[in-house]
């Protein structure tokens, strides 16, 4: 009888050995597969502005991560990153100032005598090249934002061109 | 502080001060969560609202993905009004934690 249960325990430790391998080659095959989707379902979820940028960055995250197991955390996390990433406010846009212009045409008045400009209040970064940083219906908007950049920025009123960074 | 900055939680000075420690080199996404131990659903979100903030700017490296043989990395980089606004921050905290290395 003793002996009978040593051969059943035998066999079932073999059995669980081969199972546990297969388990883990089947894991290993599915990880990358389970990453990326991962990584694709946290991109849905990111504001559109977002989504070109951070999947290129989320992907070489995870290249530079070591250990199946680390890749797939991480990809878990994307997914809870990109329910907490809210769109830019307006007016905020994270591209280099030499290259901003965040306008919005909603709240500003028509400029009459100049056809295609609105009045408002515009950042305007005063040292170095002269650059319309963006524009506000309202100073204290424009105020806030200029405090946010540091020196060198002031809030001017005046007259923008749509579609251009004109500001007189 | 306006009410525009971002809030500084204890994740958020972690990250500023792993960036400040190497203010010139700048740290990827992966280098900045190994530094402060941070997880990813935690790191990018301030990474984001931090750089909405200018406190910090982001560029990618450089070379083609395709030559690289892997996606570039997206370098993380502290601005003067980061590293203004961050040691403002820290005075206020020294009482509680102690003068800081960088400060």
């Amino acid at each position: 009888m003793e002996l009978i249960g040593t051969i059943v325990l035998a066999i079932l430790a073999i059995l669980g050995a081969a199972l546990s391998k297969q388990l883990t080659d089947e894991f290993k095959s599915w990880t990358p597969w389970i990453t990326n989707r991962l990584i694709l379902r946290s991109i849905s979820k990111l504001p559109e502005e977002y989504r070109e940028r951070l999947e290129e960055e989320w992907r070489g995250d995870v290249e530079e991560t070591p250990g199946e197991i680390g890749k797939l955390y991480k990809a878990a996390g994307f997914l809870i990153a990109s329910r907490k990433i809210v769109p830019t406010r307006e007016g905020e846009k994270i591209l280099p100032p030499e290259q901003e212009t965040s306008f919005s045409s909603s709240g500003f008045l028509p400029d009459r005598s100049n056809p295609g400009c609105i009045k408002g209040w515009g950042v305007v970064r005063l040292q170095e090249s002269w650059h319309l940083v963006g524009l506000f219906p309202s100073k204290a908007d424009a105020d806030r934002k200029m405090q946010s950049l540091g020196e060198g920025y002031g809030v001017r009123y005046g007259s923008h061109r749509m579609g251009t960074d004109d500001f007189i | 502080m306006t009410d525009r900055d971002p809030r500084l939680s204890a994740q958020t000075l972690k990250v500023l001060g792993a960036l400040m420690s190497v203010p010139q080199d700048g740290l990827s996404g992966a280098q900045i969560g190994r530094e402060t131990k941070l997880a990813s659903g935690t790191l990018y979100p301030i990474l984001l609202r931090l750089e909405q903030a200018r406190w910090l700017e982001s560029r990618w490296e450089e070379g083609d993905p395709s030559v690289l043989g892997r996606p570039r990395r997206r370098f993380y980089y502290v601005t003067a009004l980061g590293v203004k606004k961050a040691k403002a921050a820290y005075q206020d905290l020294e009482p509680a934690f102690g003068r800081l290395a960088w400060s």
